[in-house]
């Protein structure tokens, strides 16, 4: 119960997460807490919450880099980079070559009717060619290395940091022998995924879904994405046509493939934010080489040369 | 020898409708052909290269709207609406022109592609095209009777299918 007349302190988000984590203990032995966790074993204690340390804490603040973070979105657009940019899927109709669009399915109804006019005639009608793809499942890929715990991640990939403003590199350092102190990024180790793409080519002709899964079949199994960012490897196994000509409507030829899109996700989240380490830097060493005194009784007295000889002793 | 439907009844109720259409209702439509020796057609029977057409012609006629339709799919809200166009049967014979499934009308700027050509309404129930002579029990059926309209039902189609306006830009 909260003291009478104090006003209770809610805590931060940041206090809340360290408190919930808790490491997982070797052998599940209480008394591994000290042996391991030394700060945990105090904190539980003193009834706290654990605290990373303060060492592995380095401010990112002048930084040339973000955290390194990889989130589902970036490989739905890793697939139409792809698309729109390597590929190019394009067919002849009425004599014109004309680039076939790709969108993502199932859009907001305002966008589709409203904002999507370039595949649609006056009337709001869907034109062909066009291809959709839409992300139906996501698979954990647990062949490939983990970060072990979300907790307390133990894997993880390093980067040595350029040189920068404190961390500059000049002909004064090399002529002393002086190493600036290397600074490293740390990135938790991703978690790796299997996304699964669902696709339609529409088309009116069968001549125009040939073209397009020819050239879709051709950058089949290669790495998808942008080179600027990210490139996943896109897996297509095969090709389902269909040519439907049903009472009162259009004909339409469609051709349905799916796309496994191995990728990996490093989330931005608190989590990661709060447990991980993100940069560290190189062991720093100041090496004294030589010490010149005067006098070894000036200052200090017979209470100095007594040191010396108690040493020697 | 029949009593009722000669061919003045006949030509009275196509002059009739005829002024219905073009002066009281005043609906038209354009009606495309499909010109069948210059448009080509693959191994999957698809014109793929293009089409042909012969027209427009523009015809008076009934036009029976049903609702528009939005279905919704993968692709985004479509757009769907089935239309039936009623002609005088005499104007489209007149103009050289027998409507068939696959040909086009083209109506309020959306092109709309045959599915049915319904050709049924017979005057007092008789074709005179058919007056089954020589006939002994009824001599001279080719005078009576008379098919008068054209009823064409269709589906509404994507206009850049048809290559005939420029719709992607």
């Amino acid at each position: 119960m909260a003291e009478q007349g104090k006003t209770p302190i809610p805590k931060s988000q940041r206090e809340i997460a360290t408190g919930l984590n808790e490491p997982t203990i070797p052998g599940n032995d209480p008394n591994n807490v000290t042996k391991y966790f030394p700060s945990l074993a105090d904190a539980r204690a003193n009834n706290q919450s654990v605290q990373p340390a303060r060492a592995s804490r380095i401010s990112q603040k002048e930084d040339s880099w973000k955290p390194f973070t990889i989130g589902i979105k970036d490989l739905d657009e890793a697939i139409k980079y792809y698309f729109d940019n390597v590929i190019q899927p394009s067919v002849v109709q009425n004599g014109n070559r004309i680039a076939v669009p790709t969108i993502y399915g199932s859009p907001e109804r305002w966008k589709s009717v409203q904002r999507d006019g370039y595949y649609r005639d006056k009337k709001g009608k869907i034109m062909a060619p066009l291809i959709m793809y839409k992300r139906t499942n996501i698979d954990r890929n647990r062949g490939i290395t983990n970060k072990i715990d979300a907790n307390f991640p133990q894997n993880y990939a390093v980067f040595q940091q350029q040189y920068t403003k404190k961390n500059h590199y000049n002909n004064l350092s090399v002529l002393n022998g002086a190493k600036p102190i290397k600074t490293y990024q740390a990135i938790v180790i991703p978690d790796f995924v299997t996304f699964t793409y669902s696709c339609v080519i529409y088309t009116y002709y069968m001549e125009q879904l040939n073209q397009i899964i020819e050239a879709i079949n051709y950058a089949a199994d290669t790495y998808w994405g942008d080179p600027q960012r990210f490139k996943f490897r896109a897996m297509i196994n095969g090709y389902q046509t269909i040519t439907e000509l049903n009472v009162g409507q259009e004909r339409t030829v469609k051709g349905n493939f799916d796309i496994k899109l191995n990728g990996y996700i490093i989330p931005n989240v608190i989590q990661k934010d709060l447990d991980a380490l993100k940069k560290f830097s190189s062991d720093s060493k100041v090496i004294i080489t030589q010490e010149t005194i005067e006098s070894l009784t000036r200052d200090r007295g017979n209470q100095f040369i007594e040191g010396i000889n108690t040493n020697l002793d | 020898m029949a009593l009722f439907g000669r061919t003045r009844d006949v030509n009275l109720i196509k002059t009739i409708n005829r002024e219905l259409l073009g002066d009281v209702i005043t609906q038209q439509c354009s009606f495309y052909k499909i010109r069948l020796e210059e448009t080509t057609f693959n191994l999957y029977g698809e014109a793929a290269g293009g089409k042909f057409y012969d027209g427009p012609i523009i015809f008076n006629c009934l036009v029976d709207r049903n609702d528009q339709e939005y279905p919704e799919s993968d692709l985004g809200v479509d757009f769907n609406w089935s239309t039936i166009f009623k002609f005088l049967r005499e104007d489209i014979l007149n103009a050289g022109m027998q409507p068939e499934v696959g040909d086009i009308i083209l109506y309020n700027d959306g092109y709309y592609q045959v599915d049915d050509v319904i050709s049924n309404q017979y005057f007092v129930g008789k074709d005179p095209n058919y007056p089954n002579e020589p006939n002994p029990l009824n001599p001279g059926l080719s005078d009576f009777g008379g098919n008068l309209s054209y009823i064409v039902k269709t589906h509404y189609e994507p206009a850049d299918k048809f290559g005939i306006t420029k719709e992607r830009f």
